[in-house]
């Protein structure tokens, strides 16, 4: 069964979106500064819709990626789904795992959420916007089981 | 086993890491030429203690290249014991690099000119592991013979460590299973070179001649020369190379490890674990495909430089060739039938065409642009009358060559994913070896019920990530099921 986020993580995404945002809006207007009395072909003006289609996005997605957001953790597997416009899943068997660990950014630790990065001997898969404990209590759960596969891998030698 | 041998490298590479060091030294005479003449004559006029005082700093810069090297090469210590290998440098630095055998996914043994002339060889190790292979991985410098003993003794550790009390069994050089004549390597030679790759380097080096024609200025003429030179001279030397690499070709099946030997001016032996061998790729050049000829690698983890996409076992041959020294030297891994290979959808066809004349809306603004620069209408719709057409005519090439290139087979065992467009590559991995899948899937293949992937193993950056291009979700659905029944 498919878990779904906290809410707090839709916050937590359109806090992150909206400072995004801010950045992109601040950097058109440097470009704005500097073009609109140059000899261009078209009005520089222009470049503020691509400010708007931007903040259209950015509010639009934490809503869409919260939606979208699935995770699942069984005995044999991870199963995450995210995405706005291309939603990406991500399955990774626990047997594989080699390392799990923990994240928490500034931002994270305001709404109380942490990442799980979680380790193959392929790469990194991150689950992003799980709660603190939740994400304690994963973290836990799969040191169990990689060393329970450890423990029986050695013991079939 | 409790075989302890201890050692250091053979004082020949002392010479082979100064070379560097040396040739900056060079540099640095040559640069101050005017100091050492004149020092020349001081010593010329009798006045030897000045001209040796002028000399001072040259001889003290190679004293101290010289003594760091030996001091260098005296502090390392090797040892071999109880299933490790230690790399002990007492330098200002102290540095113990402890490896496992069986942490091993090559052991290679390598001969240069340099090593051929004074008699020594390069064993060169390198370990499973992503993260820490730069670190970790070990290179020894000994005499020839002493380097096949202490490759054989890890080789034996390493058996012993799989199955106790086995011991490695003895090997000829002329007991290898496969080899190619000198025939069949050049016939190689033609089907694994890069043919665009090999026109670019002859039409660099044809056009010098023009090129010292079209100038009277003798200093740009000579610039010409020398960059077309030095362009189509480096591709010719790279081609050249992988040729005589390939030079004496033989492989072996022996018991869980595959034997690898080839190269004239540069002899390699390998040794690779097959329980390393995280998957194969069967290689198909431009000219390969076309004459049904490929090559194939072993992808495991640890290579480096022209190892690193992963290490030769196969030259390329017919097909029929390949899946019986397969079954030889890889009988893990089932013969391949090409025709279960099976083709993207041709929903996928059509969608990645309409996709590419989505493109075409790039050409409006060139168009206008140039309209604008030239403030003449009639440049701009020049310039589209022709790179519409070009545009047109190159995505349904490129397309088709995509589709009939593009292929996927979920096999019971195996999953195997075809790409490529002029070229093709072929990856044959084992569910077991797969690390995760990444499925991604846009809102226009969302809608087609279609999707695309990366499937990731344990290997070197060029293969770590394997792209599944655009197939039905059934087929994914299929993989996971599969991958499931290896956990």
């Amino acid at each position: 069964m498919y878990e779904k986020l906290n809410v707090k993580a839709r916050s937590l995404m359109l806090v992150c979106e909206i400072t995004a945002c801010l950045v992109a809006t601040v950097t058109i207007f440097i470009i704005w500064f500097f073009i609109r009395n140059t000899d261009i072909p078209f009005s520089a003006d222009i470049i503020w819709v691509v400010d708007a289609v931007i903040w259209v996005l950015g509010i639009a997605a934490p809503f869409v990626r919260y939606e979208r957001y699935r995770y699942r953790f069984t005995d044999e597997e991870i199963d995450v789904k995210e995405g706005f416009i291309f939603v990406t899943r991500n399955i990774v068997p626990i047997e594989r795992l080699h390392k799990v660990a923990m994240q928490s950014g500034p931002f994270d630790r305001i709404f109380g959420l942490s990442k799980v990065i979680i380790t193959t001997a392929g790469g990194d898969v991150t689950i992003r916007f799980i709660e603190h404990q939740k994400a304690e209590e994963i973290v836990d759960t799969l040191k169990t089981r990689i060393n329970s596969y450890a423990y029986q891998t050695r013991a079939e030698g | 086993m409790n075989e302890y041998i201890t050692f250091r490298n053979h004082p020949g590479m002392i010479l082979e890491k100064m070379w560097k060091a040396l040739v900056f030294f060079a540099v640095i005479l040559v640069g101050n030429a005017d100091d050492l003449l004149d020092a020349a004559e001081l010593i010329r006029k009798g006045s030897i203690r000045e001209g040796i005082m002028a000399l001072a700093v040259f001889i003290l810069l190679l004293a101290v290249i010289v003594i760091w090297n030996v001091i260098r090469w005296y502090k390392t210590i090797i040892t071999i014991k109880d299933g490790t290998i230690e790399v002990a440098k007492k330098t200002l630095n102290r540095h113990i690099n402890t490896l496992s055998v069986q942490n091993i996914s090559n052991i290679n043994l390598e001969q240069n000119i340099f090593h051929m002339i004074i008699g020594t060889c390069k064993l060169k190790i390198d370990t499973s592991s992503l993260s820490t292979a730069n670190s970790t991985d070990v290179e020894i410098v000994l005499k020839k013979e002493r380097a096949g003993e202490v490759k054989n003794l890890i080789m034996q550790m390493m058996s012993e460590d799989a199955e106790p009390n086995r011991s490695v069994k003895e090997f000829s050089e002329d007991s290898y299973d496969i080899k190619y004549s000198t025939k069949e390597i050049i016939i190689s030679c033609i089907f694994r070179t890069n043919i665009l790759l090999f026109i670019t380097a002859i039409a660099l080096l044809i056009s010098i001649i023009p090129s010292i024609y079209a100038t009277d200025d003798v200093v740009s003429m000579v610039i010409a020369v020398f960059m077309q030179l030095f362009a189509g001279g480096s591709l010719a030397v790279y081609i050249v190379k992988s040729w005589l690499d390939d030079f004496d070709f033989r492989t072996k099946r022996m018991d869980d490890k595959i034997l690898v030997s080839h190269g004239l001016i540069r002899k390699r032996k390998f040794t690779i674990p097959v329980n390393t061998i995280n998957a194969i790729s069967i290689e198909y050049t431009m000219l390969g495909r076309i004459f049904g000829r490929a090559s194939v690698k072993a992808i495991n983890i640890g290579g480096e430089g022209e190892d690193a996409g992963g290490v030769q076992i196969m030259l390329a041959k017919k097909w029929g060739e390949i899946s019986s020294d397969l079954k030889m030297l890889l009988p893990e891994y089932p013969v391949l039938d090409m025709d279960n290979i099976k083709r993207q959808p041709a929903r996928v066809f059509w969608y990645k065409l309409l996709r590419s004349f989505a493109g075409l809306l790039c050409l409006i603004p060139v168009r206008y642009l140039i309209c604008n620069m030239f403030s003449d209408a009639l440049y701009g719709n020049a310039v589209l009358i022709a790179l519409v057409p070009a545009y047109i005519l190159l995505s349904v090439l490129f397309n088709i060559l995509s589709y009939y290139t593009n292929g996927l087979y979920t096999g019971y065992d195996y999953l195997v994913i075809s790409s490529g467009m002029l070229a093709r590559k072929i990856i044959m991995m084992p569910y077991d070896k797969i690390q995760y899948i990444t499925e991604k899937s846009g809102p226009v293949e969302a809608m087609m019920n279609i999707r695309h992937a990366k499937v990731s193993i344990l290997a070197n950056a060029a293969n770590s990530k394997n792209p599944v291009k655009s197939f039905s979700v059934d087929e994914f659905y299929r993989i996971h099921q599969r991958l499931k029944d290896t956990y």
